[in-house]
């Protein structure tokens, strides 16, 4: 695994992206959510890190 | 295919009339052929030239009286010149066609991707070449009639064919009655709704995509250079994508997607047709007069029989694979068939290759459509996103492209590459092939290196088995001449090309004079390296330095069909 945020960090991150759906507004949301996907995976360097990611976001979609 | 009502002509193309003759056997003169090809397309009349060029008959079938009309191929790869090369076409073509290098893809309005393929002053010929596919049927048409090895029949539609353990028996159908025709061994190249493949009760197999396109020439001057415009989301038409080719003629191809839901009828009608292209040029902002030339629509398929020999059938071309059109890659990969199906069975049914040699062709030539395959699907993909997710990604892609230099390799078309027949049984010494540093592997495809304006390697190159030979005093000593002498079968000699950074030794023709030693370097050669290549002019197996026994051994095996005996 990777280095990971500390939990300050974290905090920040959530609000961040928060902030940064709001502003592209409901019908550009998923496309800005998609580009940041694509623009993070390649900054992650790392493609299984990605699947297991991927695998996160995806159990528990209540 | 459509064209407008007011117009029953091409606008350009004066399309031949090829008469019926009554065929030998409806003489009641029955004899068996060497080889009967069913389809006078591009890849059928390649296949009947590339056997007439090793000295073989062949009897070509074919159902209308002139060339294909209509949605064809306009984009033809170096490989598929190189092709017409070997053929005596290649100065024919080159002279109608427009040479090009470079495409540009927008994403609504915005250039994303540069395409640009590489080229430089040691290619003889361009990356990419554009010319209606009618033209290049033209000149291999034109061509066969004039040789005696090919006997053309027009109006003669193959209608069943059996084959059992002597050969194959076809059934034919001409407007004055209907003959049977046998053979020893049938080309199958008879297109996408291929009879042959019928008659065998073979089928195509893999998968076909939710796009569809209207594919649209139309005539028009402008001076917009030849290059590959794509353009995704644009104003006009939103949501969807659309390419642009320049062509010979002013004529320019416009292929448009269009949505799911649309009604075909009104989607196709003429009208409608007017009104989309009128937007789309007014986009591109060419303003002059144009006219419609013909249209239809298109729809994306990845599929293939899962072997391409049957018995003494070999499937070429369309019958035997169906490619999406993006990344131009139907007909380039037919003619790499034809080349390749052509002198196995030439040299088989001239005794000259043991028949295990025709067990290569659909492993080699399946190889490659599956490679075409994969590239293909992701290009379809992009053009044509499947599901939402492809959608969503894809334009993800092209709105990061604007700005990130990282996305933009996404957008790359993928062009036609020809196949290396790495895991073919005819690729031979893999532990030799590692000696390389660079140059064209073993199963490769010859590297052309162009000298002059007129002159290339691939002039160089014989008829049938070649070696090039990379030597410092440009000596050729008499064990690799005797060997010479040993590697002619038949009446075709093995064709030596000794290349040299000396001075030429008189008197040898064969001798190319590498002064800076770019021919070396390009081959990753050293003095004593030596390439063994076959008729369809790929890499057999390479040396960093000649071991005459082994050139021995492998020619052996590639006659005996990559084994041992
Ligand atoms: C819109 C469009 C664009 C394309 N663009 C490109 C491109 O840019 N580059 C590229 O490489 N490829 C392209 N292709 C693909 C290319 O056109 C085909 O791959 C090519 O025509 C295949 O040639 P073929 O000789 O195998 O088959 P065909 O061209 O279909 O020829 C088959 C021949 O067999 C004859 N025939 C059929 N049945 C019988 C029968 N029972 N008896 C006797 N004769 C018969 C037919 O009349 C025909 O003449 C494109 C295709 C389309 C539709």
């Amino acid at each position: 695994m990777s280095k990971q945020l500390s939990e300050e960090q974290l905090e920040t991150a959530l609000e961040m992206l928060a902030v940064g759906i709001n502003g592209v507004g409901r019908e550009k949301e998923s496309l800005f959510l998609a580009k940041l996907c694509l623009v993070l995976a390649n900054q992650l360097g790392d493609i299984d890190l990605l699947e297991w990611a991927i695998d996160q976001a995806t159990v528990d979609l209540m | 295919m459509n064209r407008p009502i007011s117009q029953s002509k091409s606008l350009y193309f004066d399309y031949p009339k090829y008469g019926f003759k009554r065929a030998p056997e409806q003489e009641g003169l029955t004899s068996v052929h060497p080889v009967v090809i069913v389809g006078g397309g591009p890849v059928g009349v390649t296949a009947a030239l590339e056997l007439a060029r090793h000295g073989v008959r062949s009897v070509v079938l074919d159902d209308k009286d002139t060339v294909n009309e209509g949605s064809r191929a306009i984009c033809i790869a170096r490989h598929s010149v190189e092709c017409l090369q070997q053929l005596g076409l290649a100065d024919r073509f080159e002279e109608k066609a427009l040479a090009w290098t470079s495409g540009t893809s927008y994403y609504r309005g915005k250039p994303v991707y540069r395409l640009q393929m590489p080229h430089s002053d040691t290619d003889r010929y361009y990356p990419m070449y554009n010319l209606q596919q009618q033209y290049i049927e033209k000149f291999l048409i034109d061509e066969a009639h004039g040789n005696k090895l090919i006997d053309l029949r027009w109006q003669s539609r193959v209608t069943d064919v059996e084959q059992d353990y002597t050969g194959v028996r076809l059934h034919v159908e001409t407007p004055e009655g209907k003959y049977t025709i046998d053979s020893n061994y049938l080309l199958a190249a008879d297109g996408a709704h291929s009879v042959v493949r019928r008659s065998l009760g073979l089928a195509l197999n893999g998968e076909a995509y939710e796009g569809r396109y209207v594919i649209v020439d139309i005539q028009m001057a402008s001076d917009y250079p030849t290059e590959r415009r794509a353009f995704f989301d644009p104003p006009s038409n939103p949501g969807l994508t659309i390419l642009i080719h320049r062509q010979p003629d002013n004529i320019w191809r416009i292929d448009y997607q269009v949505g799911e839901d649309v009604d075909e009828e009104k989607e196709l009608s003429e009208d409608n047709i007017r009104r989309r292209i009128s937007a789309v040029l007014e986009m591109i902002g060419e303003t002059g007069k144009w006219q419609l030339e013909w249209w239809s629509l298109y729809k994306a398929y990845s599929l293939a029989l899962d072997d391409y020999r049957h018995g003494n059938i070999l499937f070429i071309g369309d019958a035997a694979h169906l490619v999406p059109i993006f990344g131009v890659r139907g007909l380039n990969s037919g003619f790499a068939d034809a080349m390749n199906a052509a002198w196995k069975l030439a040299w088989v049914i001239k005794g000259w290759a043991d028949e295990k040699l025709l067990n290569s062709y659909s492993p080699e030539r399946r190889g490659a459509t599956l490679e075409v395959f994969e590239n293909a699907i992701k290009s379809t993909k992009f053009m044509t996103p499947p599901t939402r997710g492809h959608h969503l990604m894809r334009d993800a892609t092209l709105s990061l492209a604007v700005s990130n230099a990282f996305a933009r390799p996404l957008i790359n078309p993928r062009q036609s590459q020809p196949y290396t027949y790495m895991d073919s049984p005819l690729t031979a010494l893999r532990k030799r092939d590692a000696e390389f540093e660079c140059g064209p592997g073993a199963g490769a495809a010859l590297l052309d290196f162009r000298f002059s304006v007129t002159e290339s390697l691939l002039d160089h190159v014989g008829p049938g088995f070649s070696g090039l030979y990379f030597s410092d005093s440009g000596v050729v000593d008499a064990q690799l001449s005797g060997l010479c002498g040993e590697l002619r079968v038949g009446n075709v000699q093995f064709a030596l090309t000794v290349i040299t950074r000396a001075s030429p030794v008189p008197g040898s023709s064969s001798l190319l004079l590498d002064v800076d030693g770019a021919l070396f370097s390009a081959y990753g050669a050293g003095n004593g390296t030596f390439y063994l290549v076959r008729p369809d002019r790929h890499i057999s197996a390479r040396w960093k330095e000649i071991k005459i026994d082994e050139v021995r051994q492998v020619f052996a095996r590639t006659l005996h069909g990559g084994t041992n005996e």
